[in-house]
C-alpha cells in the first residue's frame, strides 16, 4: 500500500510551445497532505503545469518531483497519481463499477479486494447503488462523483484536479466542493487543483498559487491572498476590489480618498468594496462621493460611487446593517480604515 | 399540413420507388411466377451442388476480403487519427484518390501489375528469383488482392470516422490511472473503435457480395461468384433464374450481417454514449 500523501515540487520549470511561453521558471512546493490550487485566467499556464505533473507533457527545463523522486522521465502510468478531469473522462463502455475498478485492475489488485475497495469508494461519494449503471445513465454531478471515486480508489498519494467542476452548474459545483473538501479531510491526500474560478480556489485551498502568463504571481493562504495581494493583477483577480490610481506626478498621494502614503513607490491602492462604510469610525479616512447606481444582490447591496475627481468605486454593504440602502444621486460620506488600503507597486 | 416537413423528401421517394421498389417487386415476381406461381427456380438453385458451392464461395470470399481490409485499414486509420489535425486531410485524400478511378480501370491495372509481362514478374526475374514468368493472374489470390485493394479506402474512412469520435482524454485518463500505452489501447481505445470497424467490415462485405467484374477478369474458372452466375443467366435471358439468384444473394447478405450484428453487438459500444 502506498503512503497517504506525498510532497510535490516544481523546480524552475519552463515550457514553450513554439514562440509561446506556457510556463516560465515555475517553482512551487506543495507539502504532503496540502491542498494547493493553481489559479489563473486561461493561458496562464496552470493546465500546462498540471499536465507536466501528470506526465502528459514534459518540461523544457527544470524538474518536477513527486515524493522525493524526479518524475520527468516517467510516463503517466508510473507516477501513481489520481486525476479528475473537466469532462469527467469516464469510460462510456464500462459500468460505474468497472470505471472505478480500472485503476485497481491496472495495478494488479485481485478481484475480491477490488470489489471491496470499489464498493467503499462508491459509498464514500454516496453512489453505492449506482455500481451497475452506465455513465450515460448518470447526471453531471453523479458522473463527477464517479470520477472522484475512480481517482481516489487506488489511494494515490497525490490527487490532481483539472477544472473538474467548471462543467457543472452553480448548485452542483458548491455541492461537489463540499464533497472534495470532505474527501480531502478523510483521505489526507496531497491535492493539486486547477481552476480559473477564484471563489472556488479561496473556498477549497490551504494555499493558492495565482498564475499569470506562465508565472506564479503570488502563493499564499486564501486569507492572505485576499487581504494582502502582492500585485495589481492579484488584487483584481482574487475577489472584487477597487483600484485607486495615484496621479502620475505624485505617487503615494490619493487626494480623492483622503490618503497619503510615505512610500513614494506606491502607484495605486486596492480597497475591497466591503471595507468601505457609510458610518465612518474614529481614525477612519473619509471622503465624499456621489451614489451613481445601486444594485440589489440578495444578501448584499452594491453601490457605484463616483469621487470628486470622477474615479469609480464600488461599495458593498450587507443588508443586516442599520442604514437604509443609499439612494441614487445622493452624496454620502465614506470611511475606511487606512490599513485596509493595500498599496500596489506595479 | 401533416406532410409539410417531409415535402422535400418527395423527389428521393419517387426515385427510390422507380429505381428500387418497382424493379425489386418485378424481380420477385419474375422469380416466383413462370407464368403461374412456382418454386422451380429456387428448387433448381438449392438442389444443385454447383450453385450452392458458388454461394458458399461468394460468402467466404466476401468475408475474407472484408477481413483483409480490416487488417490493413484499421491500422491505417489508427495512424491517421494520431497525426496532427493539419496533416490528416492530406492523408485521407491519398487514401481516397484510388476511388476516383472506376473498378474496371483498377481491375485492368491489376492485370498489368500481375500479368506475365507485368511489374511483379519483371521484378522477380530482374532479382533472379525466377527464370520464367510466374502465373499470378486467374486465381483466388489475385481476386482477393484486387478486391481488397479496391475496397480498402472504404474501410479506412469508416474506421477513421469512428475513431475521431473517441475523446482522446479517455486514453489519457487510462494512462494516468496506471495503464501503459498498450493496455490503454486494449481497454479503452479498441472497444470504442470497434463500432466503426464492424461497420466498415459490414459495408465491404455487402459490396463484395455483389462483385462480378473482378472475378470475371482476373479470377480463374473456380473463382466464379454469385454475381457472375447472375450476369450469365441475364445474358441468356433466363430472367426467372437470375431473379431467384439475386434474391438468394440478398437474403444471404442480410442473414450474415444479422449474424455479425448479433455476435458483435455484445462487444461494440458507441464512443458517443457518455458525452456530457
Amino acid at each position: 500500500m502506498s503512503e497517504a500523501s506525498a510532497p510535490v515540487r516544481f523546480e524552475n520549470v519552463t515550457r514553450r510551445f513554439g514562440q509561446v511561453v506556457a510556463l516560465e521558471d515555475f517553482s512551487l512546493a506543495v507539502a504532503p497532505g496540502e491542498f494547493v490550487t493553481l489559479l489563473g485566467p486561461s493561458g496562464s499556464g496552470k493546465t500546462t503545469a498540471l499536465n507536466i505533473l501528470a506526465g502528459f507533457d514534459h518540461a523544457d527545463a527544470g524538474a518536477v518531483f513527486i515524493g522525493e523522486r524526479a518524475v520527468g522521465g516517467l510516463p503517466p502510468e508510473k507516477r501513481n497519481v489520481g486525476m479528475v478531469f473537466q469532462n469527467f473522462a469516464l469510460f462510456p463502455h464500462m459500468s460505474v463499477f468497472d470505471n472505478v475498478a480500472f485503476p485497481l485492475r491496472m495495478r494488479g489488485v485481485d478481484k475480491a479486494r477490488r470489489a471491496r475497495r470499489v464498493t467503499e469508494a462508491l459509498a464514500m461519494v454516496r453512489l453505492a447503488d449506482y455500481a451497475e449503471r452506465r455513465p450515460n445513465a448518470l447526471s453531471g454531478g453523479q458522473r463527477q462523483r464517479v470520477a472522484l471515486a475512480r481517482a481516489v480508489v487506488a489511494e494515490p498519494p497525490v490527487l490532481l484536479m483539472d477544472e473538474c467542476l467548471s462543467a457543472l452548474d452553480l448548485k452542483l459545483r458548491e455541492e461537489l466542493q463540499q464533497e472534495i473538501r470532505r474527501l480531502h479531510r478523510v483521505l489526507g491526500t496531497t491535492v493539486v487543483f486547477v481552476t480559473h474560478d477564484q471563489g472556488e480556489a479561496l473556498s477549497l485551498s490551504d494555499r493558492v498559487a495565482v498564475m499569470e502568463s506562465g508565472r506564479v504571481r503570488q502563493v499564499d493562504t486564501p486569507g492572505a491572498l485576499y487581504d494582502r495581494p502582492a500585485s495589481r493583477f492579484v488584487a483584481d483577480f482574487v475577489g472584487r476590489t477597487n483600484i485607486v490610481e495615484a496621479p502620475a506626478g505624485a505617487p503615494g498621494t490619493f487626494a480623492d480618498i483622503d490618503l497619503a502614503l510615505d512610500d513614494r513607490r506606491v502607484r495605486a491602492v486596492s480597497l475591497r468594496p466591503e471595507k468601505l462604510r457609510r458610518t465612518p469610525r474614529d481614525g477612519d479616512r473619509r471622503f465624499e462621493a456621489r451614489v451613481e447606481d445601486v444594485t440589489f444582490l440578495g444578501a448584499a447591496v452594491e453601490s457605484r460611487l463616483v469621487t470628486r475627481s470622477g474615479a469609480v468605486l464600488r461599495l458593498s454593504e450587507t443588508r443586516a446593517g442599520t442604514l437604509p440602502p443609499p439612494e441614487r444621486g445622493q452624496t454620502v460620506e465614506i470611511g475606511y480604515a487606512p490599513g485596509d488600503a493595500v498599496p500596489l507597486f506595479d | 399540413m401533416p406532410f409539410g416537413p417531409r415535402l422535400p423528401l418527395i423527389p428521393a421517394l419517387l426515385l427510390a420507388l422507380a429505381m428500387f421498389a418497382v424493379p425489386a417487386a418485378l424481380m420477385v415476381q419474375q422469380a416466383l411466377f413462370d407464368p403461374g406461381l412456382t418454386a422451380v427456380h429456387f428448387e433448381r438453385f438449392f438442389t444443385r451442388s454447383v450453385y450452392l458451392g458458388v454461394l458458399q464461395k461468394t460468402l467466404v470470399v466476401s468475408a475474407v476480403v472484408a477481413s483483409l481490409c480490416l487488417l490493413v485499414g484499421y491500422p491505417m486509420a489508427l495512424y491517421i487519427v494520431h497525426q496532427p489535425p493539419r496533416r490528416r486531410p492530406l492523408l485521407l485524400f491519398l487514401v481516397l484518390v484510388p476511388m476516383w478511378m472506376s473498378i474496371l480501370v483498377r481491375t485492368y491495372a491489376w492485370m498489368v501489375v500481375l500479368g506475365r509481362e507485368g511489374i511483379v514478374n519483371g521484378a522477380l526475374q530482374w532479382l533472379g528469383l525466377t527464370a520464367e514468368p510466374v502465373t499470378l493472374l486467374f486465381n483466388s489470390y489475385a481476386v482477393h488482392l484486387a478486391m481488397a485493394q479496391i475496397l480498402l479506402p472504404v474501410m479506412v474512412v469508416t474506421c477513421y470516422a469512428g475513431m475521431t469520435e473517441i475523446d482522446p482524454g479517455l486514453v489519457r485518463a487510462a494512462r494516468v490511472m496506471g495503464a501503459g500505452p498498450l493496455r490503454a489501447f486494449r481497454h479503452v481505445f479498441l472497444p470504442l473503435s470497434l463500432e466503426g470497424a464492424v461497420t466498415g467490415w459490414s459495408v465491404i462485405f455487402i459490396l463484395s457480395m455483389g462483385f462480378f467484374i473482378v472475378p470475371a477478369l482476373i479470377g480463374g474458372r473456380r473463382d466464379t461468384l454469385l454475381g457472375n452466375l447472375i450476369v450469365g443467366q441475364v445474358a441468356q435471358t433466363n430472367w426467372g433464374f437470375a431473379a431467384a439468384m439475386a434474391i438468394v444473394l440478398l437474403a444471404a447478405t442480410v442473414a450474415l450481417l444479422g449474424l455479425v450484428r448479433l455476435v458483435a453487438g455484445r462487444f461494440i459500444h458507441s464512443p458517443r454514449e457518455a458525452r456530457p
